[in-house]
Formats: C-alpha cells, sequence, structure tokens
C-alpha cells in the first residue's frame, strides 16, 4: 500500500510540475461558445433535462458533460485558475488510474509507475488537460473508462458478478461523458476470450450487465434521435463518406493510430518533410519547402504507416518469448494491442471534411495513450530484461535510461513549449477584454463596439483581432457575466450571434441592442438602418506592432457625427 | 511457348535508345576509334557495360536494321532463362511439377516484358541474368558438395554479368543471402562466400575507379545523370524494395488505377475537375498503395514460411524465403540510379526482370499453400483448384501481353514507315539537305503547340543513322548526338555536307536564308495524326520556299 502511496504522490508532483504554468493562460476558443450555452439553458431551462439533453437529434448525447460543465460554469464563471487546476487534479487521477490498471495486469510497481508517466507526459494529449473547452468530457469519460477497465481485471481475476457490474455501470457513465468510450464493448470480450485461454462457453452469461447497460444506453439514444430537432449548421460537416472509404478508415486509421499516440506530432511532421525533401523533390517550392498538404496528408501518412509497421514488429519481438514463459504479460500486451486501435474506430465515422483528416485531433489520443503507455513500458522492461542477460546490466541501463529520457523530456519540452504559447497569447487576450472592461463597465441599452485591427491572424484574409473566435460574442459573454445582464436572445445555441471568428453583425431584442464591427462603413450604415446614435458606438483600434489597444471612441463617434 | 507468346514482337521496331547507340557506334567508327565506345560513359554512377556493347555493337553488324533479328535473339536468351530456373528449380525440391509452374509464369510474366519487347532495354539486362542463373546453379553445387571450382564459378559469372548489365550488381549481398538459405543459416560455413565477394567487389570498383581516375570516358551521357544528397540512399534502401514487391506482382496500370481510387475516397482535396492530380496520385499516392501491397506480401510470406517449416516442407520454406530476399535485393541495383529517374516511384518495367523470377517462384508456392490448407488432404480438389488459379493468372499475363505488343507494333509500324516513306521516294539525298516534316499534334507529353511526329527521340538523328548505309555521313554529323533530342531540330555543315532536319517551318525558313539554301534542298513530308498518314510535300514546301 505503501509503494502506491508513494506513487499517488510521485504522479501528482510531477503532474503539477510540468503544468505548473497552465493556470497562467486563459480560455482559447470553444470556450466562450460553452459559456454563451450555459447562459442560454440557465435563462431558458430551469429543469435538467433542458440542461442534458442535446439540442438535435444527431449531435452528441453527453448528459454528465453538460451537468460538470454547468456546475463549474456555475462555481467559477470567468475565474480561469481554478478551472484549470480542477483540469490538473483529473489529469493527474488519471494517469494514477492508469497506474492501477497498469499494476492489475502486469503486478511490477516500476512498470506500473513508468505507464503512468508515459500517460501523463504524453505531448500529443496535453490538450485534453490544457483545452478548458474539451477537458470535462474527455478526461471524464477517461476516468469512468479506467474504472470500467480497472473492474473488468479485477472481474477476471476474483470471478465475482459485482465487478463486471461494477465495470459495467462505469462504462455507462464514462459513455454519459463522451461517447469514445463505447469500443468498450468489443475490446472487453476479446480480451475476456484471451485472458479465459480461448475459453469463452459462459461468455454471453458473464456480459449479461454489459449487455442490459447497452440495450438501456442504446434505447435512450434512440429515443432522442428520433424526438430531437434535426442538427443545427451546415449538413456538410455532417455528411458521411462512401462505403469504400468507411472501410479504408476502419482500417488505416486503427493502424496508423500507433505511431500517432506514441510520437509527438511536430516528429511527425518532420519526419514528413523529410520524405517529400529527399523521395518527392518535384513537390519542393523555390524555397525547397515542402508542399505543406502533402506534408499534412499522404506523406504523414506513409510516415505513420511505414513506423507502425516497424514498431508492432519491433514490440512483437520483444516480447514474443513471453507467450510461453509469462502467460499474463503476453496477455497484457495483447490487451495493449487490441486496446489502442479499437480506441480510435470510432473516429472513423467523423462526418464531412474533417472525417478525412490524416491526423487525429490531439484531444482523441487520449484514450489511446492510455493503452501506448503501457505497452511502452512493457516493451522497455522486455528489452531491459533480455539485455541484462546478454550485453550486460550497465550498458542496457544507460539505453533504455537515455530511451526513457528522450522520451520524457521530449515530450515534457513540447507541452511546455506550447502552454508556454499559450501564456502569452492568454495574456494578450485577458489584457485586451479587461481594458475594454475598466474603460467603459456599463453599457448603454444599446450599445455597438467597434474595433479594427492592423493585422490578420490564423491565416485569414482580413484583419481581426488575436481572438480564436469571434470578439462579439466574446465580449457579450465577458459582459453578461461581470454583471451587465443580456437577454436570452442574444445566446441561442441556433444562432450562433457573432461567434464566427469574422462576424460582425448588429441584433436587437428584448429591448435591449448589442453589435460588433470592423468595418467602418458597414458600422455607418448600420447606425442609419437602426436609428442609432454616435453615442452608442465604444470603439478601440488594434495595434499588433506594439500589442497596444487604443481607445478611439471620443474620436470615432466625432467623425459618425460628421458622416451620418 | 516463349515463342509462340510473344510470335506478334517479330514486327515491332526500334522504339527509342538503339537510334542513340546506333549513332554512336557509327560517330566511333567513322573516326576510327571504335574501341572507344566501350569505355563507360561520363560520371561515378554512370552505366560501364563493355559486353553488353560489344554485345549489341555484333547485332548491329550482322543485323543491320532487321528488329526481328534482334527480337529473335531475346526471345532465345529469355527461353534460355527459363530452362535455366527450371533445372535450378528443380535441382533444389526435385519437384518437376513446381520447376515447370514456376519458369511457366516466369514465361508468361507481362510485368517485366519490356526486357523482351525492347531489345535495347533487355540487351545486356537477359544476359546477365543468364549469368546470374548460372551462378545460382553454382552456388547451390557449392552449398551441396563443397567444391571450391563451383564458388569460383559463381564469383566469374557475377563479375562477367556485371559487365554486361549493372542490374546484378546487387548480387554482392545477394550471392551471400541465398547461400545461407542453401545451408540453413549456417553464418560460420558463409565465410569463403563473404570472401570470394568481397574479392569480386574490389576487383569490379577498382576497374570502375580506374576509369575514372584516368578520366577515361566514352561520351557525356544525354540523360539526367546528376546524384541527389547522401541522405537520399538510405532512403531509397527502405522504399525502393517496398515498391519492387508490389511491382513484382501487379502491372503499372493496376497500381496506377488503384492510386486513382485511393486519391478518391481517401485524399478527396487533390481531385480537380472530377479527376485526382495526376502529379500526387501517380507518384506519392501510389507509393503508398505500393507500401500496403509490400507489407501484405511480406505478411503472407511470414505466415507462409512458419506454415511450411510447421509441416515439415522445408525445401518450400526455404524457396519462400529466396523469392523474397531475390524480389526484394534486386531492387537495390536501382537505388543508385542517378537524376531525376532515380525518384520515380514507378519503376520501368525491365527493371522487374531478375525479380520476376522471385514472383514467379513465390505465386507458385502461395497457391500451393493456399491450395492445401483448403483442399486438407483432397488431392483432387487441390490439383483442380491450383490448376484453374495458375491458368487464370497465365491467362491474365498472356492477354496483357498481347495488348503490350499489339500496341508496340502498331507505334514501330508507323515509325517504320516514316522512314521507308521518306527513303523510297528519295534514296539519294543532296550534298546539302534538310528534311522538315510537319505534324498536327503534340505526343510524349510535349507542350500543346511543339506539334511532332510521334517518335520517342530526334526524327532527325533516325533519319541521319537510316540513311547513312547510302549516304555515308561524315562523322562529325554523328558528334555530340546530333539532333537526338526528341524535340531537335537544326542544320549543320561540316566536311562538304549538309543536313537538317525542322519542325518549325519559321525556324526552317531561317535556316535556309542563313545558309544560302536554296528550295531544292528541302524534303518535306506532312503527318496526320488523324488519318494516320505521311503525305509527301516537297513540292509545295519548295514552292512556297521560292515565294
Amino acid at each position: 500500500m505503501r509503494k502506491h502511496l508513494i506513487s499517488f504522490f510521485i504522479i501528482f508532483l510531477v503532474i503539477f510540475w510540468i503544468f505548473r504554468d497552465f493556470p497562467k493562460t486563459f480560455f482559447q476558443q470553444d470556450e466562450w461558445a460553452i459559456f454563451g450555452n450555459m447562459i442560454y439553458t440557465k435563462l431558458m431551462y430551469k429543469d435538467i433535462l433542458g440542461l442534458i439533453l442535446p439540442q438535435s437529434g444527431l449531435s452528441h448525447v453527453v448528459p454528465f458533460t453538460r451537468i460538470f460543465t454547468r456546475v463549474v460554469f456555475d462555481l467559477f464563471g470567468l475565474n480561469f485558475y481554478p478551472q484549470a487546476i480542477v483540469s490538473v487534479v483529473v489529469h493527474a487521477l488519471n494517469s494514477f488510474l492508469v497506474y492501477i490498471l497498469a499494476y492489475l495486469l502486469l503486478r511490477k510497481w516500476s512498470v506500473s509507475l513508468l505507464s503512468a508517466f508515459f500517460f501523463a507526459t504524453n505531448a500529443n494529449t496535453h490538450q485534453a488537460t490544457t483545452w478548458l473547452a474539451t477537458n470535462i468530457g474527455t478526461q471524464g469519460c477517461a476516468s469512468f473508462l479506467l474504472l470500467s477497465l480497472i473492474w473488468f481485471v479485477v472481474y477476471l481475476r476474483k470471478n465475482e458478478i459485482i465487478y463486471m457490474w461494477l465495470s459495467a455501470f462505469s462504462w455507462l457513465l464514462s459513455l454519459g461523458f463522451k461517447e469514445n468510450s463505447f469500443f468498450l464493448l468489443l475490446l472487453l470480450p476479446l480480451y475476456y476470450v484471451i485472458a479465459k485461454k480461448n475459453n469463452y462457453s459462459n461468455l454471453l452469461r458473464d456480459f449479461l450487465p454489459f449487455g442490459i447497460i447497452f440495450v438501456f444506453y442504446f434505447a435512450t439514444r434512440l429515443f432522442i434521435a428520433f424526438s430531437a430537432p434535426p442538427p443545427p449548421g451546415a449538413t456538410a460537416a455532417y455528411t458521411q463518406p462512401g462505403l469504400t472509404t468507411l472501410i479504408y478508415r476502419m482500417i488505416f486509421l486503427p493502424f496508423k493510430s500507433y505511431v500517432q499516440v506514441l510520437m509527438p506530432i511536430t516528429s511527425l511532421l518532420q519526419m514528413s518533410s523529410w520524405l517529400i525533401y529527399y523521395a518527392y523533390p518535384q513537390f519542393l517550392d523555390n524555397a525547397k519547402n515542402p508542399n505543406p498538404y502533402l506534408v499534412e496528408s499522404v506523406s504523414v501518412d506513409i510516415v505513420m504507416f511505414l513506423l507502425t509497421v516497424l514498431f508492432i514488429i519491433t514490440v512483437y519481438i520483444s516480447i514474443v518469448d513471453q507467450k510461453i514463459k509469462n502467460k499474463s504479460v503476453f496477455d497484457a500486451f495483447l490487451f495493449c494491442i487490441l486496446y489502442i486501435p479499437l480506441s480510435v474506430v470510432l473516429l472513423t465515422l467523423v462526418g464531412g471534411k474533417a472525417g478525412y483528416a490524416s491526423l487525429i485531433e490531439p484531444r482523441n489520443l487520449y484514450y489511446p495513450a492510455i493503452g501506448m503507455s503501457i505497452l511502452l513500458s512493457l516493451f522497455l522492461e522486455r528489452i531491459f530484461t533480455k539485455l541484462k542477460t546478454t550485453v550486460g546490466f550497465l550498458v542496457s541501463f544507460i539505453i533504455i535510461s537515455l530511451f526513457i529520457v528522450y522520451l520524457v523530456f521530449v515530450n515534457v519540452g513540447s507541452i511546455q513549449q506550447d502552454v508556454k504559447i499559450l501564456v502569452s497569447r492568454s495574456s494578450m487576450r485577458r489584457n485586451i477584454l479587461t481594458e475594454i472592461y475598466s474603460r467603459y463597465s456599463t453599457l448603454p441599452t444599446k450599445v455597438i463596439f467597434f474595433i479594427p485591427s492592423d493585422t490578420a491572424y490564423y491565416g485569414l484574409a482580413t484583419t481581426t483581432l488575436p481572438f480564436q473566435s469571434g470578439l462579439g460574442q466574446t465580449l457579450l459573454v465577458w459582459y453578461h457575466l461581470s454583471g451587465q445582464r443580456f437577454p436570452v436572445c442574444f445566446f441561442d445555441y441556433h444562432k450562433d450571434f457573432l461567434y464566427e471568428i469574422e462576424s460582425q453583425e448588429y441584433k436587437e431584442c428584448e429591448g435591449r441592442g448589442f453589435g460588433y464591427f470592423r468595418s467602418y462603413s458597414q458600422l455607418l450604415s448600420v447606425l442609419r438602418d437602426n436609428k442609432l446614435s454616435p453615442e452608442a458606438v465604444i470603439s478601440f483600434r488594434w495595434v499588433d506592432k506594439n500589442k497596444q489597444l487604443i481607445d478611439e471612441t471620443a474620436e470615432v463617434r466625432k467623425n459618425l457625427l460628421k458622416d451620418l | 511457348m516463349t515463342f509462340f507468346i510473344y510470335r506478334k514482337s517479330f514486327n515491332e521496331f526500334f522504339i527509342q535508345d538503339e537510334w542513340q547507340a546506333m549513332g554512336l557506334f557509327l560517330y566511333y567508327k567513322k573516326i576510327g576509334s571504335l574501341f572507344t565506345l566501350f569505355l563507360p560513359s561520363d560520371g561515378i554512377f554512370s552505366h560501364f557495360a563493355p559486353i553488353g556493347k560489344i554485345f549489341f555493337w555484333l547485332q548491329y553488324l550482322f543485323f543491320n536494321f532487321r528488329y526481328d533479328l534482334r527480337i529473335f535473339v531475346g526471345l532465345i536468351t529469355h527461353a534460355l532463362n527459363s530452362v535455366l530456373l527450371f533445372s535450378f528449380i528443380y535441382k533444389w525440391t526435385k519437384k518437376k511439377e513446381l520447376a515447370f509452374v514456376v519458369s511457366v509464369l516466369f514465361v508468361v510474366n507481362s510485368i517485366p516484358q519490356q526486357a523482351i519487347t525492347w531489345t535495347d532495354g533487355g540487351n545486356g539486362l537477359l544476359q546477365a541474368t543468364t549469368l546470374f542463373l548460372l551462378s545460382l546453379h553454382w552456388l547451390y553445387d557449392y552449398a551441396n558438395f563443397g567444391k571450391f571450382r563451383f564458388l569460383l564459378f559463381t564469383a566469374g559469372a557475377l563479375f562477367f554479368s556485371l559487365f554486361l548489365k549493372e542490374d546484378s550488381v546487387f548480387l554482392f549481398l545477394g550471392i551471400p543471402s541465398f547461400y545461407l538459405i542453401f545451408k540453413n543459416w549456417d553464418f560460420k560455413k558463409n565465410q569463403p562466400v563473404l570472401l570470394a565477394m568481397i574479392i569480386v567487389f574490389i576487383v569490379y570498383v577498382s576497374i570502375r575507379l580506374f576509369f575514372v581516375f584516368m578520366n577515361l570516358y566514352s561520351f557525356v551521357d544525354v540523360i539526367d545523370m546528376t546524384t541527389p544528397s547522401i541522405f537520399v540512399y538510405p532512403l531509397r534502401v527502405i522504399l525502393t524494395p517496398l515498391r519492387m514487391l508490389t511491382q513484382s506482382f501487379f502491372s503499372e496500370l493496376t497500381i496506377l488505377a488503384g492510386a486513382r481510387q485511393l486519391a478518391f475516397f481517401a485524399y478527396p482535396q487533390f481531385i480537380t475537375g472530377g479527376e485526382p492530380n495526376p502529379l500526387i496520385s501517380q507518384t506519392i499516392i501510389a507509393d503508398l498503395l505500393m507500401f500496403f501491397g509490400a507489407i501484405l506480401i511480406l505478411f503472407i510470406s511470414l505466415i507462409s514460411y512458419f506454415d511450411l517449416r510447421k509441416h515439415k516442407e522445408n525445401i518450400l520454406a526455404g524457396l519462400i524465403l529466396f523469392s523474397v530476399v531475390l524480389m526484394v535485393e534486386s531492387s537495390l541495383s536501382y537505388v543508385l540510379v542517378a537524376g531525376r529517374p532515380g525518384f520515380f516511384s514507378i519503376l520501368p518495367s525491365r527493371y522487374l526482370y531478375i525479380s520476376s523470377i522471385g514472383s514467379s517462384i513465390f505465386m507458385s508456392i502461395i497457391l500451393y499453400v493456399f491450395f492445401f490448407h483448403l483442399g486438407r488432404n483432397r488431392t483432387k480438389f487441390i490439383v483442380v483448384g491450383y490448376t484453374l488459379v495458375l491458368l487464370t493468372i497465365l491467362s491474365v499475363h498472356y492477354f496483357s501481353l498481347q495488348k503490350t505488343i499489339q500496341e508496340l507494333v502498331s507505334v514501330g509500324k508507323l515509325r517504320k514507315s516514316f522512314l521507308n516513306s521518306i527513303h523510297t521516294k528519295y534514296k539519294i539525298l543532296p550534298k546539302r539537305v534538310i528534311i522538315y516534316t510537319e505534324s498536327d499534334k503534340a505526343f510524349y507529353g510535349s507542350p500543346a503547340e511543339e506539334y511532332s511526329l510521334p517518335v520517342q527521340t530526334g526524327f532527325g538523328q533516325m533519319l541521319l543513322v537510316w540513311y547513312d548505309s547510302t549516304e555515308n555521313f561524315p562523322a562529325c554529323m554523328f558528334e555530340k548526338l546530333y539532333l537526338y533530342e526528341r524535340l531537335g531540330q537544326d542544320y549543320k555543315e561540316c566536311e562538304g555536307r549538309g543536313f537538317g532536319y525542322f519542325r518549325d517551318k519559321k525556324l526552317l525558313l531561317e535556316a535556309i536564308n542563313r545558309n544560302n539554301l536554296s528550295p531544292e534542298n528541302i524534303i518535306g513530308f506532312s503527318y496526320s495524326s488523324k488519318t494516320n498518314s505521311f503525305r509527301d510535300i516537297t513540292q509545295s514546301i519548295r514552292q512556297e520556299i521560292r515565294l
């Protein structure tokens, strides 16, 4: 027990050290949409059903994510710091659960601790912790997914049905956070057959709890699908590809997931660039830069495919002798080998253009990272054991240590670099909002923000402020949560008022008016159309070079008086 | 069987590089330095195949423009290789049926057809393969009887094959690895073989370096011989065998069609106007597809290998291993290909000739393993199933070959008709002559405005070579591969003779004015791609010039 407690503290300390700068960052993008949505549901629905039901039949059904988001929203509002701390704590808890799972599978303290480290420090998945728009769903799902796996392994050892029920119930809870854990329905029976040495005569009986939970879940989803309204927004985003594409994805996407979760995405893209550079010089531009569209699609697919083949062969060779010598180790290996690809199978159903992306969204790698962490530590342990007998302890120790140091430091370095970038962007965004609010803490009943910029960001053609979503909607939420109450019509989820990054618009409802513009001519015409006075306008100008927001309200109002 | 399958190829005609080779022979013969021709061409990774060149020279001497006789030599060699393959497999397995199936598959295999249907592509390669197959025989004898003379013969065959064509250079690695397979991985007994290979390697490299250091070379190659960055080679060592494995089983057309489909369902961002960008789908996407194929082939071979071992079929397991090693290692000869061709994803068909030995063995055994398991000791079922599938494979290859040969024959006939038409009408040329041809179409990926005849090398140089037996042009007309470039057009006077070729009327008129040529010096022909006709327009072009 003492060693488990020590592990718990080590994991927490390491994670808090790695993410120490994260609380200095700020909300990034979708958080503002979620805040708007929370305000909307809070004002519209008084019962819990209004909060947890999806707003369309075909979208996600994630009641627990919705409830926890609401709790966090009600407790902390715009206070970023405690939300960041909660996110890091949950990540640390999940890492500890990985430790427990690995320990149950392998019964080796050092290997289990190493698994937890690999999971905690995986650079590809840090978005699950550092992006607060998705952390509740992603981390919550992972927590209960891990619990489900843990109870399942306990069941296999003790053969008591209560553990199977606990596993099935945890699975249901994880599905309530995010549907990614659906794959357990396939993985657990497969692992059951492996662990029971191909004796699956009692499979149906033993999986009854899962069967009941599944029927309940499926019936609920069906009911919602037929009773809720159709999805909002462009239908192209939901379009499913042809059968051939789906079959291809179902084979290739899980296959390449091994390497994608193992190696930092930046390293994969670097190798992909080298591949173009050295094997396909026809795709270099005049400055010898590889075609970025190829680097991030076919080329990176080739890199991932070849590395996956190499990885599987290497791991298999290192572990194959355990098939006879130590079956539980070999079973754990099979568990990981099955777990990783199955955990991403559901992503093959991603619709629209996003479904064709070669690289899996980082937050979705949080789940395969569980299996990969255990597999990797198991692999290193096998190499360590093999080398110990042939080359000598010292050499093997140095090689393995270097490998671990490389993996951990490359990942930790990458996380800290990303957090550093987030910190710098966040302080800029927070300063902009604070500056506007401090100067105009009370808004007129009908107000329009006019804030032009001199720079285009994030590959856009038009000049905007350095925000990843519409500044109008951000200001609306910011002011609302700071006490300037706006009516519910401004937050209608289906209409996405001012949320698009380039949007500029004015709207009046329930006696209030709110607008945001970057174009002076559009501002003028809106003022004319709505018979608004220049006094309704609050204006700033963003100068990127000095990272400065200049208050130009008086000057703009004067100009508007002249031009109106 | 070989002659029956390739019977129509007797009607083919010279395609491309033969014209360059014949031009060079004429040049060196006329300057009285034929020996120079047998030196390596310029560049450290350039070709050096003196025996291959002697072979070609003899054919030119005895056959002249008789393409059918050259095809005959090629077919004889291909048939001989098939017999050698049959006897090698029989020697190893003592299974006549298997040896027969392997050699039939090798004979009919349409994938490396270029080695047989294109005499310049196969020249040297076919004979180098003969020596390779002989070296396999001797290596097997050495492995079994341990007599030193067999090792000596093996090394000698390798050494001479390298001077026929460098495609066999992989054998420095191949022979020791084949020996290991013959000897069941007994590394200790491999030392004499390794030593022999090292000696041959040192001698061969020394000979090549001798020419480089002495600055002895025959001519500057017209093809791109630029060497890429050093980092390119390790990458090619990985990628080329993977490409080779898939291409050994699937034709170029099948792979390109597959790559096109893959672009549709996996990379729609590269589709414009309803079609995938060919620069992408035929290179990097085709590669991805070939890598999938290669891993699948390796996976199948591994499973079959262990399955055969499990059933105590150690010889067949060894053959499977041998076939895969042969396909993989034979690709290594092409890692050093210089210039742009080194970056091509689809390997030229002739590069697959040696690897097709491996693919024939592989297919024969995999089919056997498949039906053995499916049939479960039902001999009749195994025999019938095996035969039916085999016949299907053979039919696919046979019909594919007939289609390719037919295309080559029709193109060859057309080209020959161009030369014959001009030569029949104008048996004797004026001392100063320009031959002008006009066309209504651009061919072989030329810019749309570059109309030319459907030929793959400069038509001017073809005319020079074709007419030389009657005109006896001075050597200077063949110097620096004058007019060999496919779209080349120029006029030159030297040693009292003038010869030019033009496609562009404006350039023709400039040349006439610049060189004070009279209209009588001009011969003109016009090609119509719609009717496939080749008309004499000499009178009208002369009239036009006079005006």
